[in-house]
């Protein structure tokens, strides 16, 4: 009875944080602006399938790529078991879902067997960070903020599976008689173990639970909170090809009326700005992007600007956006500003016209982040608001008003080239 | 009616573009059958203003007030006024150059008299008054009447050339009120420099673009230049990177010069910058293609590396000094 | 402070220059017109000395003195930042009655310093700033290569040959401009091409001026020969020639 208030009350403060966070986080995107309608739902399943669940994009680095994916795969059968707890706590019950019969002993199995898998695989990417230097790990936007979180995210989830094992250990050692579910590795381990493992079992389960309780209210602070949202941000992908850049439509209306000065001009529908230059330009996948995003630094290894000194990082872009969001969304949801700048204060003019539109950051995504869009979004604000392009852009400009092309001579030498 | 022409002297020393002033204006005097005078105005030496007769003045009015040595447009342009005024001149000549575009146009108001600048040679003709000048920067050329009874002119470097003459110059100061309410603007500090020619006023330029490839290759530019007692100049890309200074830009929106002789090596010659040195007597053009625009517009021309032509045009002058 | 811009409506750099009636007028037909280049490079100075918020600039205007055809570069200028374009309604006959006419304006609208290029591409000039300076009686420094201000405190460097000067003056003054006053025209931004839509363009009246000079003709200037091309194997060559035959060395 206790046991169940306790939960329930510890349940309650989880959610209640959570729900928090989620407040915090929802205020931001109401400053951001609207993005591509969300249609095609059959074609999203299939994609987030693939890419989100499939792991297919992870794959691209092989090894790392498995390992990666395993761990992931075992997070979602053992989700599948935490649920349970919740249920248990909340309900005073023990391993209540295990009528399922032959799926509970699946499921059961696989998360025990995961569980041990985990604890290897984070072992290893940790010693991996903090022994061998990695270069896609290295940026001027990862500070040692960045490793202790990377750190700290994967002692959260090895001490997840140590305290799951435990907590099956102890099932296991309690029940001599038979117990629900198939567990082979806990009961590899009591076998070995000569000693009475029971008392594992309520300290297992308690702290189990807790720390998911913790690290789920730390994700959304961390770059882990792409556990929550990865695979909504795949569903949600830009599925148009990957260079395909969308016209304004207002700037399209304007074209029009220059062309057509007689017709009738709506003063109401001035637009506010053009392109990005602060968070509440962004659209609200931008952000969401930013959120997701895990700073795993594929986008940035395969940028031929960054490989070739330039100051461009795909991956920088989204971090400040990010950082610049805690920034700037508590006061401007206030309606109050603090006269700095996503662009110029954090991204600068250098970064933004390095970038070639290539598009090889937003291949390599794992979960489908779209750099080029937000880059040209932002130069779109640099030319269009400012005319703040490089002399040699704003050269072209000229000479395509002037002269019908983007070089200096006459429009009447047009044709010379065909006199041979 | 007679003619007036304002030599400028800089340091209490005239240049060429002073004696070729002297040499039109008494030409110009000649064709209208009158006398002509020469104003100058600051501290000149006696022995200097006598020089002005090697090229034709007869006469000159100095006004040797040492608060008139450096150029204030306002004061200059009143005294140029009143000075043909009293001599009851019906034409003023200067010279195009800064000091001539800051006071001609004054001079113009003043008397009513219009003005046309870097006039390139004496009158076509004289009932009316017609004379020819660069329109277009460089694309064509305007014949303009002026139909005041006095008029203005300033006549472009190099158009006429120096005369010589030799002729007995009287010498007269010409007492003025000096109006000194008229210095609004005062000189702050001044700088010049003194050890390399100067572009605007070099007879000889060599001058070089971006097929140098880099600023590290421009020592055949300078040997050359200095072998040959010229000025150095270059196109706009170059001094738009910084590897020469901007007050060595020739081209539409730097300087325009009209030396004797332009050497351009390694500048393809586009349109901005054969703006700036159409006006030279002679242009010669160094470049590895010879599709380049430069030839179009060059007297002149050799398809070759500058780095092994430049030394050897350099070489060779060198011998034939000797 | 009120900064003035005279802008000139000049012919494209790249137009290939041709005549009509007999040679007697420029043949402006299939011509794109332009704001003149130095005083492009003047209004981005202009622009810049507003931007400063060291400054006391609160207002930029540009004049022309022109027809109908000019208001499209009065609106660029617009877009490229001035808040006020003014065009004087009359044929720019010449500089005297160009200078003339800015200065009717000036008597009735003070301006604090009147940018002026010291030349249009066109007709080559390089008088009318000095002309209004005279005209206004008010001091103006030529060959200009930066204007500066400091609060109220005016800095203006002037180009010498071979040199500089550093210049000190007061308002009213005419600054006619050259290049160095700034490092690269501005261009007009989406958003400035939209609001210069709002912005005022005043026509003005011409004022009964005289014109001094007339254009009478113009003429082409003779083909140059073809270049002589000299083998680079014999570049020695070239020396004897400008010696012997050019006369330049």
């Amino acid at each position: 009875m206790t046991k169940q208030i306790l939960f329930i009350i510890s349940l309650a403060i989880t959610l209640g944080v959570f729900a928090w966070s989620v407040k915090r986080l929802w205020a931001f995107f109401k400053l951001t602006k609207p993005s591509y309608p969300i249609k095609n739902i059959g074609a999203r399943i299939s994609h987030t399938l693939d890419v989100a669940f499939g792991q297919t994009k992870i794959f691209r680095k092989p090894v790392i790529g498995l390992m990666h994916a395993l761990v992931f795969w075992g997070f979602l059968v053992i989700t599948l078991g935490s649920i349970e707890i919740v249920i248990d706590g909340v309900f005073g019950l023990e391993r209540s879902f295990a009528f399922t019969g032959w799926f509970y002993d699946f499921v059961m199995a696989s998360g025990d067997v995961f569980a041990l898998l985990i604890i290897v695989f984070i072992k290893a990417f940790s010693l991996r960070r903090s022994i061998l230097r990695i270069k896609r790990f290295t940026g001027v936007e990862m500070s040692s903020k960045s490793y202790w979180d990377a750190q700290i995210a994967l002692s959260f989830i090895g001490l997840l599976m140590l305290s799951l094992l435990a907590f099956n250990v102890g099932y296991i050692s309690n029940h001599p008689n038979g117990y629900e579910g198939v567990y082979p590795v806990s009961a590899a381990i009591v076998n070995l173990v000569n000693l009475d493992l029971g008392w594992l079992q309520e300290p297992g389960w308690w702290i189990h639970i807790l720390l998911i309780f913790v690290f789920a209210n730390y994700l959304p602070y961390s770059k882990h909170f792409h556990v929550f949202l990865s695979v909504p941000n795949v569903f949600l992908a830009n599925l148009e090809p990957l260079t395909k850049y969308p016209n304004l439509e207002s700037i399209t209306k304007e074209v029009k009326l220059m062309l057509d000065p007689e017709a009738a001009y709506d003063e109401s529908e001035e637009v506010a700005r053009f392109g990005v230059k602060d968070v509440e330009d962004v659209s609200w996948k931008n952000y969401m992007d930013s959120l997701a995003c895990t700073q795993c630094g594929r986008c940035t290894d395969v940028c031929p600007a960054n490989i070739t000194g330039k100051l461009l990082s795909p991956r920088k872009i989204f971090v400040d956006l990010r950082k610049r969001m805690d920034e700037k969304g508590p006061i401007a949801s206030k309606g109050e500003d603090d006269g700095k700048s996503l662009l110029r204060d954090y991204i600068t003019e250098e970064e933004l016209w390095a970038c070639t539109t290539c598009n090889a950051c937003a291949q390599e995504c794992p979960i489908d982040i779209s750099h080029p869009n937000l880059i040209m979004d932002m130069r779109r604000y640099l030319v269009m608001e400012e005319a703040a392009a490089p002399a040699e852009l704003n050269t072209m400009f000229t000479n395509i008003e002037n002269n019908g092309a983007p070089w200096q001579f006459s429009p009447e030498d047009r044709l010379k080239w065909t006199e041979g | 009616m007679s003619v007036i022409a304002f030599a400028k002297n800089w340091n209490g020393k005239f240049k060429n573009s002073s004696f070729e002033l002297v040499s039109y204006t008494k030409a110009l005097a000649n064709q209208l059958n009158t006398n002509m005078v020469v104003l100058s105005i600051g501290e000149v030496a006696e022995e200097e203003l006598k020089l002005l007769g090697n090229y034709g003045a007869d006469k000159v009015l100095t006004v040797s007030d040492p608060q008139l040595n450096t150029l204030t447009s306002r004061a200059y342009a009143d005294i140029v006024a009143k000075a043909a005024e009293s001599v009851g001149a019906e034409v003023i000549v200067l010279s195009d150059n800064n000091s001539g575009k800051a006071i001609a146009p004054r001079v113009s108001v003043k008397l009513k008299a219009g003005l046309v600048a870097a006039v390139q040679e004496l009158p076509v003709s004289f009932e009316p008054f017609v004379v020819k000048k660069r329109v277009f920067s460089g694309k064509a050329f305007g014949h303009v009447q002026i139909k005041s009874d006095k008029k203005v002119l300033t006549i472009a470097k190099n158009c006429f050339g120096l005369l010589e003459a030799s002729c007995v110059v009287a010498i007269e100061e010409f007492v003025v009120d000096i109006d000194t309410s008229l210095f609004k603007v005062k000189i702050v500090e001044e700088e010049e420099q003194k050890d390399k020619v100067i572009l605007s006023d070099a007879d000889v330029v060599v001058s070089a673009g971006r097929g140098m490839r880099s600023p590290e290759n421009w020592a055949p530019v300078e040997e050359l230049a200095e072998v040959l007692g010229a000025a150095t100049a270059c196109s706009r890309p170059v001094s738009d990177e910084g590897w020469r200074g901007h007050e060595e830009h020739v081209g539409q929106t730097g300087k325009v010069i009209a030396p004797n002789l332009y050497i351009a090596a390694g500048i393809s010659g586009a349109i901005q910058h054969v703006a700036g040195i159409s006006r030279s007597k002679c242009i010669v053009a160094i470049n590895t293609d010879p599709e380049a625009p430069i030839f179009g517009v060059a007297d002149y021309g050799i398809v070759g590396d500058v780095m092994d032509v430049l030394p050897r045009l350099a070489e060779a002058f060198r011998n034939s000094k000797s | 402070m009120k900064i003035l811009v005279c802008i000139s409506n000049v012919p494209d750099t790249t137009t290939k220059v041709k005549f009509k009636e007999g040679d007697s007028l420029f043949d402006d037909s299939g011509v794109q017109w332009i704001i003149n280049p130095w005083d492009e490079l003047a209004l981005t100075r202009a622009m810049e000395l507003k931007e400063d918020a060291g400054n006391s600039v609160n207002e930029i205007c540009v004049i022309h003195v022109g027809g109908a055809s000019a208001d499209a570069t009065l609106r660029k200028a617009l877009a490229i930042g001035a808040d006020k374009a003014v065009r004087i309604d009359a044929c720019p006959a010449d500089a005297y009655h160009v200078a003339g006419q800015i200065a009717e304006y000036l008597k009735e609208n003070p301006f604090d310093i009147i940018f002026s290029g010291i030349e249009s591409s066109d007709y080559n000039g390089s008088s009318v700033g000095a002309m209004i300076a005279e005209f206004m009686d008010y001091p103006g420094i030529s060959s200009v290569t930066s204007v500066n201000l400091d609060d109220d405190d005016i800095q203006v460097n002037r180009a010498i040959p071979g040199g500089k000067q550093v210049l000190k003056t007061e308002t009213p003054f005419v600054a006619v401009v050259q290049k160095g006053i700034a490092m690269e025209p501005r261009i007009p931004s989406m958003r400035g091409i939209m609001m210069a839509r709002k912005k005022p363009l005043e026509v003005k009246p011409a004022a009964e001026l005289e014109v001094l000079t007339e254009s009478i003709k113009f003429e082409l200037p003779q083909e140059k020969g073809a270049c002589k091309m000299i083998d680079s194997e014999s570049a020695e060559q070239l020396v004897d020639l400008l010696k012997n035959e050019a006369k330049v060395l």
